[in-house]
């Protein structure tokens, strides 16, 4: 429960911005940064994207294998 | 007399315009430089203002626009080799022609000029340009777009509304248009069509029954249109998008009418209502205390309000313009300090205000005139009066 608290919102993966150089998707932050999460992490089953400048997380909503599409 | 602007919160791209990127939690001056030297003053207020992810823009009431903050995608109608405008400067590329009317997303702008003219600048990936395939300009050739129509032809813009990757124009002649990201319906139904969910350019927006669009607000994934029925009495909400907070239900539940509706604004999880009475209704996620706060005293009436993406400022009828408060998510200062005496109730982080958290005060001889609010960053304008100095 305490971890659902901490969600601030839900992201749908087509919303994700992908960057190819470094391998991560990010999604605007309403503080002004992005949050972020590598692919990598993503593979690994992680959903929680962080921001950087603050506390706040959202969750990835992902419909299909990330293998799917990537 | 001169008006100065104070600002508080998140500052990481200078979009407080204080001169450098760091965040303020308790109110500075915002520093203009808009003759040869940087002042803190200007000699007419501030007739609007929009906000990015880190770019501001102030439209001044002779129709001049200004900004500051992050110009990486071209936003503030700037070359790119500008990366940064650390104070607010006027916007040389558009100064030819007066602006009626501004609006900011993430990365990109949009404005309204006295000729009529919609126009355009930053970086819109889903088409929030509106100029078709293309996501940005080359600011080396071209420092905005503009689309083809004339507002002046529609009886004028009525309101000019955007969230962080779509915009909706409202036309006086009752045409709605919208462009930008529509992957979760927020604009209209896609149907699942790809070529839908990326509207790249202006599309008219069509609602049942030859209703009217009295406002519109958009939140991170949705948008509200507070339309009416011909007969402009009945005030019917339209939800559209993605409604992780039940606000389509909210909208039902609320008992507001046409006569007692002044205006909506929306964070980017939350819809707030400003009534006739001077009070605001809130709907949507209150996890970071988004809802405007139980007022005990009953004289607290509203008089000024802005909303920002996660969090509000406000004044008070009853404080004749002498204090400027916010409340919401301020965990980068933009709802000021947390004093001692008020802690928020415990089970809310501490940077969340649950109560009205003063930004401002003013002295004697000051007045609150306008207040804004962006991305975590809150603005609040203030008039002196020179006269009672001395």
């Amino acid at each position: 429960m305490s971890e659902q608290l901490s969600i601030y919102d839900q992201v749908e993966i087509e919303d994700l911005t992908f960057d190819p150089d470094q391998q991560i998707f990010t999604y605007p932050c309403p503080c002004g940064d992005r949050f972020q999460i590598t692919l990598e992490d993503m593979k690994d089953g992680e959903k929680i994207a962080v921001c950087p400048s603050c506390s706040l997380m959202v969750e990835i909503i992902l419909k299909e294998k990330i293998s799917m599409i990537t | 007399m001169p008006f100065s602007l104070f600002a508080c919160g998140s500052n990481g791209g200078y979009q407080l315009g204080v001169g450098d990127s760091k965040d303020r939690h308790a109110a500075e001056k915002v520093k203009f430089k808009i003759g040869p030297q940087t002042t803190t003053e200007l000699s007419q207020p501030i007739k609007a203002m929009s906000f990015g992810g880190n770019h501001s823009l102030a439209l001044l009431e002779d129709g001049t626009l200004i900004g500051s903050g992050s110009n990486s995608e071209g936003q503030l109608f700037c070359q790119k080799d500008f990366k940064q405008l650390p104070a607010f400067v006027p916007i040389e590329s558009v100064h030819n022609v007066e602006i009626r009317r501004i609006a900011c997303g993430w990365e990109f702008s949009v404005a309204e000029n006295v000729d009529g003219e919609i126009i355009v600048c930053g970086y819109g990936p889903n088409g929030e340009l509106g100029l078709g395939k293309e996501s940005r300009l080359d600011t080396n050739t071209c420092l905005f777009g503009k689309l083809p129509f004339n507002t002046n032809s529609k009886g004028g813009i009525k309101q000019l509304c955007t969230s962080i990757h779509s915009v909706i124009v409202v036309f006086n002649n009752g045409d709605v248009y919208g462009w930008g990201n529509n992957k979760r319906g927020q604009l209209f139904a896609h149907n699942g069509d790809r070529k839908l969910k990326q509207v790249r350019e202006p599309h008219k927006i069509e609602f049942p029954g030859n209703r009217r669009v009295v406002a519109v607000c958009m939140g991170r994934d949705f948008t509200v249109f507070m339309t009416t029925d011909k007969d402009n009495e009945l005030l019917i909400p339209i939800f559209r998008g993605k409604d992780n907070f039940n606000i389509e239900s909210g909208l039902r539940k609320l008992k507001i009418d046409r006569e007692h509706f002044v205006w909506m604004h929306a964070t980017w999880t939350s819809v707030q209502i400003f009534t006739r009475d001077k009070h605001i209704l809130s709907i949507g996620s209150n996890t970071k205390c988004q809802h405007f706060p139980e007022m005990t005293n009953s004289d607290a009436s509203i008089d000024l309000a802005a909303v920002g993406s996660e969090h509000g400022v406000c004044t008070l009828i009853n404080e004749s313009r002498s204090k400027a408060y916010a409340w919401g998510w301020g965990e980068h200062g933009n709802c000021g300090r947390t004093l001692e005496n008020t802690v928020t109730s415990e089970k809310h982080a501490k940077d969340t205000f649950d109560h009205l958290n003063a930004i401002y005060e003013t002295q004697n001889n000051e007045k609150i005139t306008r207040v804004f609010a962006g991305c975590a960053t809150s603005f609040v304008e203030v008039e002196r009066d020179n006269r009672k100095e001395k």
